[in-house]
């Protein structure tokens, strides 16, 4: 069986859950092929460096872009539509569109970009549109909204198929509509997995951004919506990876005879043996398995640290994971550490997780954004007790997955940039080594229960065949 | 004619006859005041040297020279003078007046250039086929090579909106140049063409020497970017084409008279149809006002519409957007209307005028009968004019260029057709291939009212244009790597 895994700006270039999930999902199928499609932002002249495994029964890699430039194959022809390819675009426009075949055919086409968003059609569509609902503000600022806003789309409606018996979407969005243009033009089977909710998440990022104002961060949330609905519309099972999140999908327009809960898996036998802290060694040892990126709030982590240093000279915080993602976020978490005079916090970069993660006494996970996150359930397949925002999955996973899960309380849950909360957290944990032992235990208990990776792969490998 | 519009409308925003006067010889200075300064120093030369008592072939002689020296640089000067007038408003829009002197540079050498081309061969024929002497020969050349400078230089003085300069240089010029001619004729006995020709050369070089200066003083600083103009050039070939056809519209007439058994020639070399020439001479500044009165409009009330329009593009509703543009179209046709209403009052009065006193004019009786259907013809002419002016405020290229051709294509053939008619249709080339243009670009300019939107805002580009076609970008494939690694482990054993 042939699977093509679609995933927007993660897996190789990026490492960390999803990536790593991928990973996992590819080994866990050695009898199957993969080939990885990848959307990124735009091309770049200098390779991208892999940052992570690649399987062996993975075929190719291949990229796919949101910014592009306009390939025709020679000049292009004046851009005719059909009736009915105006209708599916004014649809599209209008955000009641019902079937999306006439605009993947239409971009599988190749038509051009210029002609399309600079013709005549898509500005008389957008015009209508103006006039029927958004006629009190300034035209030409919406009409090239509209535009930016499509382009990304319809650049990805171009792209270059791939043929396979089974889509496998990692999120909905830009995979998602890949997924679906595939699964309907060359045929096969579509499955979306939602590591989050993918237009909650592009929610919450417009309604901080500042590159877009007023009646605009509508437009684009309305607009990714409409990625998702297409999605969840043309997918045969879509996946969610605890039910909270799988409510979320059915209110954003999912059908329940689709949705599937898979929980993300750990091994928790590759933990057995790891390397333990020495017996001498007095120090409480913080750690923190993430990416340091904004996302992962680094930034309150270090403060909340800070705080709880002053009180207890015993701690040490760690830092362990990629530095390469955004560098200047990296280099204000040093200023940070520097101007605080913040004593004891390495940076590590990238590391064996499984070499460090066993001489740690407390994990910390301070994001803002989470789904199911892996770095917890390789905490709890350490066995070592968990502090994390309250973001995602999070809250269940450390106090209980539901009400038949009696293993206790495997950690603390602290409110988002909760700097004191979260302070607090690592001075009673690292105060009571007891209380840190038993929610280990928890935690290690409640993995290998609800969190088994063979279970987790078994359901992915039942969703292929059925 | 950049600016112009602010200095008029300053003038007429005072609405009494004094400032209508001030306006209106205000606009004729602009519009054709280097024309008549030139025309009343010429006139003035032959006066003071007494043209009329030298012989009728020297007469006939130094007549064609100043004919041609005139008629083919206006003709030439077209090929730049769209292109670069839009290249010197974009420069000061984008603030970039570093790279204004340098593409004065460069235009005068392309105008010079193509000048040579033709200019030189003529000289050589009128010199070996001709038998002129070398002194007249290159005395031509020469003011035939300084007027195309001058009329390049225009362009550029426009932009600086000092129209003081421009008519203090030409009246200073062709002082300079009649006295010189009375210094050659009276002190040091130089034959009358010979002093004619040395005078009208002199005083030309004298003002674009001055006009020239004033540019290079104007905008002093340099950036060295003299490629720049020549890739607009190439970006805006529309524009080169339709000036082009215009003037070549404009002449094309008289060069297919210039080939019936009417015609004179003189030299050998100078073709010319005396009675022809003259009454398009008369016809044309009979309709010569239509410019400036459409000047006046649309530089004053037109220019303020339209600009209120493209405001609202920018950062306003559709509904006003709309709104504007209805207002500014409205506008468009009572200037349309008005402009042809004043100026055909002008043109039976001034019509009247000729026909009454043209035994006084010294105009003779087939100049008297080719003249009405040009002055029709003329005013036609002019109207289309201000058609391709309003294309041209609407970025329509495009209709400016089919407009100018069918003008030219329509005059030429059927020019060639009236030699063959009686000598009261001579000049209905002209009149049908101006209603021809007219009509097309009056239909044009209302196409472009139901379509204004689309042609502003579906113009753009978004995004890089590659025609290589579209492909896969593998970034890793197994099989590669799989044959990679077997090559090296067979060049290992």
């Amino acid at each position: 069986m042939r699977i093509c895994l679609i995933v927007e700006g993660a897996y190789p270039y990026v490492s960390g859950g999803v990536s790593s999930w991928m990973v996992q999902l590819m080994k866990s199928m050695p009898q199957h092929e993969f080939v990885v499609q990848v959307i990124y932002a735009e091309r770049t002249t200098k390779k991208r460096k892999f940052q992570c495994e690649i399987p062996d029964n993975l075929s190719e890699i291949e990229e796919v872009y949101l910014q592009d430039e306009d390939f025709t194959d020679g000049k292009p022809k004046s851009l005719k539509l059909s009736l009915e390819e105006y209708k599916a675009l004014e649809q599209l426009i209008f955000g009641e569109i019902e079937d999306w075949r006439p605009i993947f055919e239409l971009f599988q086409r190749h038509i051009s970009l210029n002609q399309l968003l600079c013709g005549e059609y898509f500005f008389e569509i957008v015009k209508k549109y103006y006039l029927e609902r958004y006629e009190r503000i300034a035209f030409s600022d919406f009409l090239w909204t509209l535009r930016s806003m499509y382009l990304p789309l319809f650049t990805i409606l171009k792209a270059p198929l791939i043929k396979a018996d089974i889509y496998h979407a990692v999120a909905t969005g830009y995979a998602g509509i890949l997924g679906c243009m595939q699964k309907m033009l060359l045929g096969g089977k579509l499955i979306v997995t939602e590591h989050g909710i993918y237009t909650r998440e592009r929610e919450e990022e417009i309604i901080r951004a500042d590159w877009v104002k007023g009646v605009y961060k509508d437009l684009w949330i309305e607009q990714f919506k409409k990625l998702s609905q297409c999605a969840y519309r043309y997918s045969n099972h879509i996946t969610a990876l605890f039910h909270q999140a799988s409510a979320f999908q059915r209110e954003l327009g999912c059908a329940q005879e689709k949705q599937h809960v898979i929980p993300n898996g750990v091994n928790a036998a590759n933990f057995e043996g790891i390397p333990q802290k020495e017996k001498e060694d007095t120090d409480i040892h913080i750690g923190a398995v993430l990416r340091v990126t904004p996302i992962k709030d680094v930034k309150t982590l270090l403060s909340a640290f800070a705080v709880a240093r002053k009180a207890n000279e015993h701690l040490k915080l760690w830092i362990m994971g990629p530095l390469e993602e955004d560098p200047d976020y990296v280099e204000e978490c040093y200023r940070q550490v520097r101007e605080l005079e913040i004593p004891d916090v390495t940076f590590t970069g990238k590391i064996q997780v499984k070499e460090y993660i066993g001489k740690m006494d407390i994990l910390v996970l301070s994001s803002l954004s989470e789904g199911q996150p892996l770095a917890v359930l390789e905490g709890f397949a350490a066995a070592k007790p968990f502090i994390t925002t309250n973001v995602g999955n999070c809250r269940e996973m450390l106090y209980g997955c539901d009400e038949s899960d009696d293993f206790g309380k495997a950690g603390i849950v602290v409110p988002i940039l909760g700097i004191n909360q979260m302070a607090k957290a690592m001075l009673d944990l690292a105060a009571d080594e007891n209380r840190r032992k038993k929610m280990g235990e928890a935690g290690l208990a409640r993995a290998k229960k609800y969190f088994d990776v063979h279970e987790t792969f078994r359901k992915y490998q039942e969703l292929y065949t059925k | 004619m950049a600016g112009i519009h602010f200095e008029l409308r300053k003038i007429f925003k005072e609405n009494s006859i004094r400032h209508t006067v001030i306006g209106s010889v205000y606009s004729t200075v602009i519009t054709i005041g280097p024309t008549l300064v030139s025309m009343a120093a010429i006139f003035l030369l032959y006066m003071i040297s007494g043209f009329m008592k030298i012989p009728y072939a020297q007469r006939e002689l130094i007549s064609s020279t100043l004919l041609y020296c005139f008629i083919f640089p206006v003709i030439n000067t077209s090929i730049t003078g769209a292109v670069f007038s839009r290249y010197l408003a974009d420069k000061f829009y984008e603030e970039q007046v570093e790279d204004v002197l340098p593409s004065f540079y460069m235009g005068l050498l392309i105008t010079v250039a193509i000048a040579s081309i033709f200019g030189i061969p003529f000289a050589l024929h009128l010199y070996y086929v001709g038998g002129i002497e070398f002194v007249f020969v290159i005395t031509s050349f020469a003011l035939f090579m300084i007027i195309n400078m001058l009329f390049f230089t225009m362009t550029y003085l426009y932009a600086t909106k000092d129209y003081r300069i421009v008519t203090t240089s030409f009246v200073a010029g062709l002082i300079t140049g009649i006295l010189l001619e009375c210094f050659l004729q009276r002190v040091c006995n130089v034959d009358i063409i010979y002093a004619i020709l040395f005078g009208i050369t002199f005083g030309f070089f004298v003002a674009t020497v001055f006009l020239m200066a004033y540019v290079k003083a104007y905008f002093a600083e340099s950036s060295n970017n003299y490629t720049e103009c020549l890739q607009y050039m190439w970006k805006y070939k529309g524009l080169v084409v339709a000036n082009l056809f215009y003037f070549l519209g404009l002449y094309v007439h008289n060069f297919v008279f210039w080939t019936t058994p009417m015609r004179l020639v003189v030299a050998k070399s100078y073709y010319t149809n005396q009675p022809y020439d003259m009454a398009t001479c008369i016809a044309l500044f009979t309709n010569i006002s239509t410019i400036i009165i459409f000047t006046v409009m649309a530089e004053t009330m037109f220019h303020e519409k339209y600009q209120k329009y493209i405001e609202t593009i920018i950062g306003s509703t559709y509904e006003e957007m709309n709104r504007r543009k209805n207002s500014m179209f409205r506008l468009l046709s009572r200037i349309i209307s008005h402009v042809f209403a004043i100026q055909i009052i002008l043109t039976i009065t001034l019509y009247l005028i000729v026909v009454i006193f043209h035994p006084q004019m010294g105009l003779g009786g087939v100049t008297m009968q080719i003249y009405p259907a040009l002055a029709v013809g003329y005013l036609a002419v002019f109207l289309m004019y201000g058609n391709i002016v309003f294309l041209y405020y609407f970025n329509d290229v495009i209709g400016a260029v089919i407009t100018s051709i069918l003008f030219f294509v329509v005059v030429l053939s059927t020019s060639i057709y009236a030699t063959q008619l009686s000598t009261v249709w001579y000049g209905i080339g002209v009149l049908i291939g101006a209603l021809c243009g007219w009509t097309f670009s009056f239909f044009r300019i209302r196409y472009m009212e139901r379509h204004i939107e689309s042609h502003i805002f579906c113009k753009a580009k978004i995004v890089k244009e590659n025609r290589s076609g579209v492909h896969k970008v593998v970034v890793y494939s197994r099989d590669k790597r799989q044959g990679a690694q077997e090559k090296d482990d067979r060049h290992q054993r």
